[in-house]
């Protein structure tokens, strides 16, 4: 039932697609047949050329990711527990997180070359500011009742922390992590495409794009589409089993 | 020596108002009394008077802006206390199991593994939760959930025990279960109880004396020493002694509204 539910609306987008390719209702150039891109699809898979593009992006995305946790988790906590750290940096989150990490290829070439190292610090630059975000708030939302009963018991300060509070947060912790996860493979892709690699699902929608082979790119796209599609069903997966707790 | 004793206790909050000056607000008013070891307290007084202030000063949590307070001769923050809060699901922890639930208090004031293990055996046995223990809160009812509070507030031998409204939330029939409970395991470890209600059939139920609150700021209007006998039950509800200790406490609860 639920799967015949989540089946549908992808389902219908892709009798949309065919339909509208079957009646020449959008231009091959911009959307070539589903056929098509799936076959195509099915040929780079099965020779296995896309293989090392996908690994590469996956590779970037991971250790991007990973870095990010490390640098959010600790800050977001430290500003959600700290009131005083929370005014200083309040500011500076808030403004780097409404621009976006594309904007600042340029800064990230100068510091960090075209290399690896670029893509991976604006994955870190961008998700990490999403788990601090999040972090945060999963701190301050602490629930105060948890914290009396914890006072009452006379926990110290370290196991107010570590037993209270920082498991409250988790619920919210994990949503960031979702959401940065996400975005990362997204990111990830768009540094390919726009700082350049020899490696890449990005470097595949560009090269592919350049030269009109559309069926490759959009082969390309759906495959990242369907890799971010199974990192949050991963994540999620996590989170059913950490915070099983959670909102009930 | 009294187990509790309470001088001159008064409270003012600094509240912010919508104009971002703090004013004062006076919550307890010269409040003094003795509480002696064992007996069982029940505090009614009208809503926002300032009850739940008066538990948190006695439990430390807040300090008093006038007056003292001698807990067991220490402080209260030397005093240990064990305190069940009115909301169950804001003050468990929803990713503790139940005996992991019960154990937090032991944990952290250090008592090694097996010692605490042992030691929430013994207190889920006495509450009725051992089919329970490996339960997460979200798995039970209202009345498991507070019975879990309880015996985590036990399992650590606290000096005095306090409850706050702990069964507002619970139906009529699940609180009169919920006291017959409470009354078994206070017999049985001869706990000095403070126990805060808004329904005086509970004040008077539950108590050796009902300590009655004035609007606020609070301060007591006068006592009602219950001699129902003991052990409580459920019948005494309907007594003509029960009935006319419940119209004492109205009394004073009607004087104390003026
Ligand atoms: N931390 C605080 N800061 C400022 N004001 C407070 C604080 N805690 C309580 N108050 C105020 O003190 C007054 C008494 O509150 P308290 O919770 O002690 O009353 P209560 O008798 O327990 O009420 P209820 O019947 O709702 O349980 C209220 O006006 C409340 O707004
Ligand atoms: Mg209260």
């Amino acid at each position: 039932m639920k799967i015949l539910y989540s089946a549908l609306i992808p389902v219908l987008i892709i009798v949309g697609w065919y339909f509208a390719s079957f009646f020449s209702i959008i231009n091959p150039l911009f959307l070539p047949s589903p056929d098509a891109v799936f076959i195509r699809l099915g040929e780079m898979l099965l020779s296995g050329e896309i293989i090392p593009d996908a690994l590469a992006t996956l590779g970037r995305m991971f250790v991007g990711f990973a870095i990010s946790i490390l640098v959010g988790l600790p800050i977001g906590l430290v500003m959600g527990y700290y009131r005083r750290v929370y005014y200083s940096l309040e500011f500076v989150v808030d403004f780097f997180r409404s621009i976006p990490a594309t904007a600042l290829f340029p800064l990230f070439l100068l510091f960090f070359g075209i290399g690896d190292e670029a893509k991976v610090a604006v994955v870190v630059f961008a998700c990490s500011l999403i788990i601090i975000v999040n972090t945060m708030y999963g701190v301050r939302h602490s629930q105060e009742g948890r914290i009396l009963a914890a006072r009452t018991m006379r926990a110290g300060k370290m196991d107010m922390f570590m037993k209270v509070i920082f498991p409250g947060a988790l619920p919210e912790i994990f949503t960031g992590l979702r959401i940065a996860a996400s975005f990362s493979l997204v990111l990830v892709v768009v540094t390919e495409m726009f700082i350049g690699t020899s490696m890449g699902l990005g470097r595949i929608i560009i090269d592919a794009q350049l030269v009109y082979r559309i069926p490759e790119m959009y082969a390309a796209i759906v495959l990242a589409g369907v890799i971010g599609y199974l990192i949050n069903l991963g994540v999620q997966q996590v989170e059913r089993r950490v915070v099983h707790w959670a909102g009930k | 020596m009294p187990m509790i004793q309470i001088e001159k206790l008064s409270k003012v909050f600094l509240q912010e108002k919508e104009k971002k000056e703090k004013a004062p607000v006076k919550v307890l008013n010269n409040v003094s009394m003795n509480i002696e070891k064992g007996e069982f307290v029940t505090f009614f007084g009208p809503n926002g008077c300032g009850k739940s202030t008066f538990l948190h000063l006695i439990s430390g949590l807040h300090q008093p802006t006038a007056g003292k307070i001698g807990v067991n001769n220490k402080t209260v923050e030397e005093a240990k206390v064990g305190f069940v809060f009115q909301d169950y699901s804001g003050s468990i922890f929803p990713w503790r199991t139940v005996s992991g639930n019960v154990e937090f208090g032991l944990e952290v004031q250090g008592v090694p593994k097996e010692k605490r293990r042992k030691m929430a055996r013994e207190f889920m046995g006495k509450l009725n939760l051992t089919e329970h223990s490996n339960k997460y809160p979200y798995q039970l009812s209202g009345g498991l959930k507070q019975l879990t509070a309880i015996a985590r507030a036990l399992v650590y031998d606290p000096d005095i025990f306090v409850l706050d409204e702990p069964f507002s939330a619970l139906d009529y029939q699940t609180t009169r279960r919920m006291w017959l409970e409470l009354l078994r395991v206070w017999k049985d470890l001869e706990k000095t109880t403070l126990f805060v209600s808004h329904f005086v059939d509970e004040a008077v139920f539950l108590a050796d004396r009902v300590v009655v609150f004035s609007k606020s700021p609070a301060r007591i209007m006068g006592e009602v020493l219950v001699d129902l006998g003991r052990p409580r039950k459920l019948e005494m509800l309907q007594s003509r002694k029960f009935f006319a200790l419940r119209n004492r406490v109205l009394k004073l609860f009607e004087e104390g509204l003026k």
